[in-house]
């Protein structure tokens, strides 16, 4: 068949990608490397309009052991082993079909984990939906929420927690994100761009089908075409998946790296774009060239053409490159496991991908000069946050009461036990803290440490981001150093999971800019390099008025390490007669609830986008060193975060989450401050801590020495009666009704 | 000489680690038994059929994993003496292999319920429950669909409801949440909740271990003897 401009331009590539492409090859391309090339150029797979800025992000730290590029990045633990993690979305598919879509969401980060020869040991995911009281919306929920749990619960891998929050903004275009972490032996690492010339090349896992063609291109990098006829086509090009699969493929990778390490040179996880892409990877990182004859890729259907073989998303897959002669080892075992092995070609020297189909070569192209496409010019301008013209005369809340057990009903603040009792939390016998904690916390021992752990928190206010990305990236980080440091873990390391929409708008990508040089003020204070992520791009919502980008959101995953698991604390408040006091990084000069979710919801629309104060570095690092010391000494017997809803929301929080409800006996008529900036006010560098009557002075030492600011806000009781003197007061049990009403179990 | 205990392992399964990890505390001669591998009698004293998605649970749970190679004199091995431990998966598989009587379908929610759930000890069974310990009560994790207990009135005569739930969690019969049965010279305890995962310091769950400490206790007892 020949190839034109016109089939290009069908296949998602551009008019100057068409002759640049022509210019490299020196020559039209084939059929089927005009698909190839068609796909590794889509945004999803080449990051062509991200990769400029992506490279700026801090990559760089003592205990990095691999950065952003490979499968999933790395970072030394303990002398000999190393934890492997990353964060990648599947929204479209999961918005098209919701089950599915999850579940081979969770499958494709599954297989980047252990492609790098870890085993995984724990999952959380990150989630974004437009308004729940729509049907729709409820559907792709439970879709999703089942979906996840399907297929990680099949693997048997725990789920320890993430994120729901919902906005209008994603009503035709959910945001579907999932983390996964894995450990591995230092000693036992595989990367892709280690093969060698003269080495076999080897397909495992599971037979190929029709299934996802033109996944990456045409659903995971174009604009959503809501319209009815689009669906079905949209339909077929999501992957199906199987979690069976997955495990025997992923017991029988583990078993050939365990077993046969030196005879294994690359591999490789066949995802978006299945063969094309996980060729031309190991070839363009290991810089050499393969030549594979197509008629030996072991199929589930009859009559697969040649671009449909090289584009089929065909889930639970790996391409392996081994040492000529050992195949028969690693077919053995694949074998063992019930996994196809099938050997479907060599490496060679010269850097060309040769392919051919039923006798025909097909397909030769220089890897190195095709593996990029054209570099595209793209300004970014620098962000420019908008400030209100003048402050507004906004009158103090009147309703306290109702508006606190309005806020605790919100999607985003409400108990998620209704979604996450779906998910297995417990299976590995390691997880210490899991969904509904204040981190997700790992008993993963070090050699000498025999009870270290890992902990991991993300955080994103895509609200605040629209407004102010720079604001909202500093937020984020603080907030996971601060929850991971409620449970005495230290930043190690960080993947992000970038969710944005249109790239072509100069909007998108100047907050985006904004976002990473925030990130790296923040990766740097805390130590917390970025070794992995993910970038969607395309995440839009039809209306009326066109097509309209989602609001920023990028899904920050912060990695701690913890020495002793045995000393992590609830965030459920445990014991009557204990008193509650809240600790501070540094006080901020507010005089309203700017930026609050309170203000967000009861005052007019767009006043409650105040002044801000940005974060102090220096005061959260102190306040992140004086809870891991106090983790360290046992000093609290509870430990939570400030986060969305103020103080009054986190009180009420920490009293009805727990095992059994604790009234609250607070007296705050000593403060001069608005009633509504006391109860609701949000600010970064705030924890609540409970403490027995008699730890008092030790913890009025530790805030002097690390120069926190503290205040006693109460002790815990058993009367029933959330009270905060002379602000609100009323049963403890209407506000756990409140706060458990919006996912029931 | 010592014990011999041993987790089977299927392909699909995903809990034989953590037994092997909660059983690796005893002084026993502990294996990791592959589903090809055929278990004669006398090989093992105690036997653990792991948690998991055996053979992917496809057709029903637990429906594949009966043909096993390991479990073809299942029958014969418990009399001989094996004490058998059916956690969860393992649960549905004594089911399907008919050790024990009735059935498990779907949680009354039609959902997947993982959760911390407090257990009671109803009736002293060997090796894993004492005289002594009936009345306590266990903080032990369920992860489970199919855990839905029903079983007729005259197939219970045989059975002990050794272990139920505190409240009811899915609408199994009786709120049980394991069965025991007494065959020849061996026992199998069929129960929907993971002891295996609530048997360690660090995690602060460790009320699990109730059932190893017991079972190693009154199996080197038995070998003294």
């Amino acid at each position: 068949m020949n190839t034109d401009l016109k089939l290009a331009l069908s296949l998602g590539l551009s008019e100057e990608e068409w002759e640049y492409l022509k210019s490299q090859l020196e020559r039209l391309p084939s059929f089927e490397e005009l698909q190839m090339i068609a796909v590794m150029w889509s945004e999803h797979c080449s990051y062509k309009s991200s990769k400029f800025l992506l490279k700026r992000l801090h990559s760089a730290g003592d205990q990095v052991l691999q950065g952003p590029g490979e499968n999933a990045g790395l970072v030394a633990w303990g002398e000999d082993q190393a934890l492997a993690f990353k964060i990648e979305s599947h929204n479209h598919p999961s918005f098209v079909e919701p089950f599915q879509g999850a579940a081979t969401g969770v499958g494709g980060i599954l297989r980047d984990i252990f492609t790098m020869g870890a085993r995984p040991v724990a999952l959380a995911n990150y989630l974004r939906f437009g308004n729940l009281r729509l049907k729709n919306q409820q559907r792709l929920l439970d879709g999703v929420v089942s979906g996840i749990s399907h297929y990680g619960n099949c693997m048997g891998i725990p789920m320890l927690g993430g994120q729901v929050q919902t906005d209008p903004c994603y009503d035709h275009n959910i945001l579907v994100n999932v983390f996964a972490l894995g450990v591995l032996d230092r000693s036992k690492l595989f990367r892709s761009n280690s093969a060698k010339p003269g080495a076999k090349v080897m397909i495992w896992g599971a037979p190929t089908g029709r299934d996802g063609i033109h996944g990456a291109s045409l659903l995971a990098s174009a604009e959503f075409e809501a319209e009815s006829g689009q669906d079905r086509e949209q339909k077929i090009r999501v992957q199906v998946g199987d979690p069976f699969r997955e495990k025997l493929l992923m017991e029988a990778c583990l078993e050939c790296m365990s077993e046969l390490s030196d005879e294994l040179l690359a591999i490789q996880d066949m995802g978006a774009a299945g063969l094309t892409c996980s060729t031309m990877e190991i070839a363009d990182k290991s810089r050499l060239g393969m030549k594979i004859d197509l008629d030996k890729v072991p199929v589930r259907e009859e009559g697969m053409q040649a671009f449909e073989l090289l584009l089929s998303e065909s889930q639970e897959r790996m391409l392996a490159v081994v040492q000529d002669g050992q195949e028969e080892k690693f077919r053995r075992i694949l074998h063992k496991w019930g996994c196809v092995a099938e050997c479907i070609g060599e490496t060679t020297a010269e850097p060309t991908l040769k392919m051919s189909f039923q006798g025909e070569p097909l397909v030769n192209l220089p890897v190195s000069q095709v593996m990029e496409p054209p570099k595209l010019a793209l300004e970014v301008q620098k962000f420019e946050v908008e400030r209100p013209a003048q402050k507004a005369e906004i009158q103090d809340v009147r309703e306290e009461w109702q508006v606190l057990k309005y806020l605790l009903a919100l999607p985003g603040i409400a108990s998620k036990r209704g979604l996450f009792r779906q998910y297995d939390s417990t299976v590995g016998a390691a997880s210490v803290q899991g969904p509904g904690g204040e981190a997700g916390v790992l008993w993963l021992p070090q050699k000498n440490l025999d009870f270290a752990g890992a902990a991991f928190k993300g955080a994103w206010d895509e609200v605040v981001a629209e407004w102010n990305p720079f604001l909202a990236a500093q937020l984020a980080i603080t907030e996971c150093a601060r929850s991971l440091a409620c449970v005495g873990a230290r930043p190690i390391g960080l993947t992000d999971g970038v969710n944005l929409g249109n790239p072509n708008n100069p909007k998108v990508l100047s907050q985006f800019e904004a976002i990473i040089e925030a990130m790296n003020e923040g990766m740097k204070a805390f130590n917390a390099p970025c070794v992995s992520g993910n970038v969607s791009l395309f995440n839009q919502t039809k209306s009326e008025a066109g097509s309209v980008d989602i609001f920023p959101t990028v899904f920050i995953v912060m990695l701690g390490e913890i020495e002793d698991v045995r000393k992590c604390r609830p965030k459920s408040f445990q014991e009557s007669g204990n008193d509650v006091w809240l600790l501070e990084a540094k006080p901020p000069n507010l005089e309203m609830p700017f930026g609050s979710l309170y203000a967000r919801r009861f005052w007019p629309e767009h006043q409650w986008r105040g002044d801000w104060p940005e974060v102090d570095w220096q005061a959260e690092k102190s306040l992140v060193e004086a809870l891991i010391k106090a983790h360290e000494d046992e000093l609290f017997v509870s430990v939570r975060d400030v986060a969305d809803g103020g103080l009054a929301v986190a009180l009420a929080e920490a009293c009805v989450s727990g095992e059994k409800p604790f009234g609250f006996d607070g007296d705050w008529s000593t403060s001069q401050k608005r009633r509504d900036l006391l109860l609701f006010g949000e600010f970064s560098g705030r924890v609540v801590v409970e403490i027995r009557p008699e730890q008092r002075a030790s913890f009025l030492k530790l805030s002097r020495e690390y120069q926190l600011h503290s205040w006693r806000l109460g002790k815990l009781t058993d009367t029933g009666v959330f009270r905060l003197r002379p602000l609100c007061q009323g049963p403890v049990e209407e506000l756990k009704a409140a706060w458990e009403s919006c996912f029931p179990v | 000489m010592k014990s011999r205990w041993a987790v089977l392992k299927f392909p699909g399964s995903n809990g034989e680690g953590d037994a092997l990890k909660a059983l690796s505390a005893y002084p026993v001669k502990l294996v990791e038994h592959w589903h090809e591998d055929p278990i004669q009698v006398g090989d093992y004293e105690l036997l653990i059929l792991p948690g998991g998605f055996s053979y992917g649970d496809y057709l029903r749970a637990g429906a594949i994993a009966k043909h096993a190679p390991a479990l073809k004199n299942l029958h014969e091995v418990i009399s001989e003496g094996c004490h058998v431990m059916g956690i969860c998966n393992g649960f549905q598989i004594l089911l399907e292999a008919r050790l024990i009587p009735g059935f498990l379908q779907v949680n009354s929610s039609l959902k997947f319920i993982s959760d911390m759930v407090d257990c009671h000890l109803n009736h002293a069974v060997e090796p894993w429950i004492r005289k002594e310990d009936c009345g306590k009560r266990l903080k032990l994790p369920v992860a489970h669909r199919f855990g839905n207990y029903q079983v007729s009135r005259v197939d219970r005569s045989e059975l002990v409801a050794a272990l139920t739930y505190e409240v009811d969690l899915n609408s199994s019969v009786d709120q049980i949440a394991g069965v025991y049965r007494s065959i020849g010279r061996g026992s199998v305890f069929a129960m929907m909740p993971h002891p295996e995962r609530a048997a360690f310091e660090a995690l602060g769950a460790n009320d699990g271990r109730l059932f190893f400490d017991n079972a190693f206790e009154f199996l080197s007892e038995r070998g003294t003897s």
